[in-house]
């Protein structure tokens, strides 16, 4: 690989970073050259690979290791790139976002540190995944539940700074961290909340301790490096049952998502459902060139010859029920009886789902926390396994929710590319989350992914919504579109930036925010 | 894990605790804890090759046979949950390679997942719009006193 390096970092400078970091972790945990693949954006659509390459990565042990490689990279100017596990591919992986950062690979630091089945929490470090969390708690037979996103090898911490979600009643990731202690831009440690306190054993129970609180700083941002974290977990309900609503027209979105409101809102729907866009359900179990050869929109009779063939809809409700069975039963047949208002709906527990690869019965796993891989299926659709992840967020308004879908679909469609979705229901939001599949070997399929994108994040911003997250190269995009007052929440975030991170040795670029050594040209 | 210390190998892998997958894959049932569709019988022959197809596309059985080695068939679809959990599981049994022809999203994560760092290889190639061929040798890796792979 050609070595690249830090902007305004000579090469000796830039071995003598390298020196640094091998006298605090050892030899073999600074990588150089090939190895540096592991870091590589694998769905990147930008066409030069370069754009979001890293110069190096160091894998530090411990906390202590973390410090002084902030410490070394302040001392040398050089940018560092914080990744837990690295595997939030549609929206970048491990690569930095501007080129030539080295990343800080947090994977080794991978303790569970604390359980606590009395009180339903964990205490993890940065490089703790989901499967190795479930398995943690299967060993040892605690009657507790994680909350896993799809790809289940992503980090615990990573997932819920980065403000993933997943699908049982703690669905909300961010919401269930209890409890940081975090690595300051100048290598200082703080503990956030009742962590502060010497002694205090509510670290992991009361978020907020005395004073401001500071844990959303630490989200999304580049203001320190999370080294431990408190995540709260569900405990073991009496009772579980996973369960499927399709829906068979592209207009009944708009009935279906005002009868769901207030179902969630009222906790009868008492978990992280989703609504499944057809496309998305049918790419977990067969590929676009099973159905057509033919470039451009799937005409009508397509979209009904899949349904037909996966007896799904075009839109699919994946929801659960958690508590004792006569609990359930009564939920049920409220969720039941308001959505069969619906003309046409079909209503399915798993019994009903046969085919192997069925997407109920993988939610069935994930709505109780059982991590899983099966996601990546959906990557087979159109050949060639690129995805990144358009990401608006709306009011759970059908009105809303369908002016969101079509105005994706008909760009999508005018873009030659399918309109896969899922609309992931927050405690008062739908987060739509739109999946631009391409395949990464064509050139010309990613130069119109990339422009399309950008065209999305526009229209949808001149729409008056924005995205929850994004991709390494559309941050500068979506923090331009919450400029409100003068882009005051940028200017504040600079400030911010400014006074922890003077060098501006962390993460430069993420969600928008640059340091002021980048901030008027940054690459 | 609270007493693992991660290796290089696994850093440049996934990071997922070989024990991990292999509980998750007795959870999944027979695709990943081994059990075999159509498989070779010519017992006195070199060992067996896991080998995957999609039963989806019949292509994939016909590519799948005349891979090399002693062909050992299994049906596997999309999910690439089971073939993970096969992966740890051929670590600490001995067996060196796996090879099908899949749709991507099986040799995209056998690569994220072990395809990379010392000794490892994965070679993949495109068959079709859907299908890869691919195949992957494990490196050998040192244990730990617990006999637990790093």
């Amino acid at each position: 690989m050609k070595q690249i390096l830090p902007p305004g970092v000579s090469v000796g400078a830039f071995a003598e970073v390298l020196n640094d970091f091998r006298k605090i972790v050892g030899n073999d945990y600074v990588l150089t050259g090939d190895d540096l693949l592991s870091y590589a954006d694998p769905y990147s659509i930008i066409a030069d690979d370069e754009t979001h390459a890293a110069s190096a990565a160091v894998a530090p042990a411990s906390t202590e290791q973390v410090q002084e490689i902030v410490r070394a990279a302040n001392k040398h100017g050089v940018p560092l790139w914080p990744v837990s596990c690295g595997k939030n591919f549609g929206y970048g992986g491990a690569s930095p976002r501007m080129a030539g950062t080295v990343v800080l690979d947090l994977k080794r630091m991978n303790r569970i540190l604390e359980v606590s089945e009395a009180d339903g929490y964990a205490l993890v470090e940065p490089g703790v995944n989901y499967f190795d969390l479930y398995e943690h708690i299967q060993a040892r037979g605690y009657k507790l539940w994680l909350d896993v996103p799809d790809p289940g090898w992503g980090s615990v911490v990573g997932n819920a700074l980065d403000h993933g979600v997943g699908y049982t009643p703690y669905g909300d990731h961010f919401a269930m961290q209890c409890g940081m202690e975090v690595v300051l831009p100048n290598g200082e440690l703080v503990r956030t909340g009742m962590g502060a306190m010497p002694g205090n054993t509510t670290w992991q129970l009361f978020k907020y301790g005395f004073g401001p609180y500071l844990d959303g700083m630490f989200s999304q941002s580049n203001f320190g490096i999370v080294t431990k974290m408190g995540i709260w977990l569900m405990p073991e309900p009496p009772g579980y049952r996973p369960y499927m609503i399709s829906f068979q027209r592209e207009e009944d979105l708009e009935q279906v998502v005002d009868i769901l409101r207030p179902l969630k809102v009222g906790s009868v729907i008492q978990n992280a459902a989703t609504i499944r866009s057809l496309l998305l359900v049918a790419a977990m179990n067969a590929t676009r060139s099973q159905y057509t050869n033919k470039p451009g929109p799937l005409p009508d009779s397509t979209l009904r010859r899949i349904m037909a063939d996966q007896d799904i809809g075009m839109w699919n409700i994946y929801g659960a029920l958690y508590g004792p069975p006569p609990v359930m039963d009564t939920l049920w047949t409220v969720i039941r009886d308001s959505f069969a208002k619906v003309p046409g709906a079909k209503f399915y527990f798993v019994e009903d789902r046969k085919k192997p690869n069925d997407l109920l019965i993988g939610r069935a796993d994930e709505m109780r926390g059982i991590p899983r891989m099966n996601e990546f299926s959906f990557i087979n659709w159109t050949g060639g396994g690129g995805h990144i992840g358009f990401s608006p967020v709306s009011p759970i308004r059908g009105a809303e929710a369908m002016k969101q879908y079509t105005m994706v679909r008909d760009r999508l469609h005018e873009y030659g590319f399918d309109y896969l979705s899922i609309f992931a229901i927050g405690w008062r939001d739908l987060h739509h989350v739109v999946e631009l599949l391409f395949d990464r070997r064509d050139p010309t399929i990613k130069r119109q992914a990339e422009e399309v994108f950008r065209v999305l994040v526009r229209e949808a911003a001149a729409a008056g919504y924005g995205e929850y997250r994004t991709h390494l190269s559309f941050m500068d995009d979506i923090a331009a579109t919450y400029g409100w007052n003068d882009n005051a929440l940028l200017k504040l975030h600079q400030t911010i930036k400014d006074a922890l991170d003077p060098k501006g040795i962390l993460a430069p670029g993420k969600s928008g925010i640059w340091p002021a050594r980048y901030r008027r040209s940054h690459p | 894990m609270s007493d693992d210390v991660i290796s290089r190998r696994r850093l440049l892998a996934t990071g997922v605790h070989a024990s991990a997958a292999l509980a998750l894959a007795g959870a999944l049932g027979p695709a990943a804890a081994g059990a075999t569709s159509g498989a070779a019988t010519d017992a006195d022959a070199q060992p067996a090759t896991p080998t995957f197809f999609d039963p989806r596309f019949p292509a994939s059985r016909l590519h799948a046979r005349a891979l090399p080695g002693r062909p050992q068939l299994r049906p596997i679809h999309g999910d690439p949950t089971p073939i993970l959990g096969l992966v740890s599981g051929a670590r600490a049994g001995g067996s060196r390679r796996l090879q099908g022809v899949t749709t991507e999203s099986i040799p995209f994560c056998l690569r994220e997942f072990a395809g990379r760092g010392p000794g490892v290889r994965l070679d993949c190639r495109r068959v079709d719009r859907d299908l890869f061929v691919w195949a992957l040798t494990l490196g050998d890796e040192p244990a730990t006193a617990t006999g637990q792979p790093t």
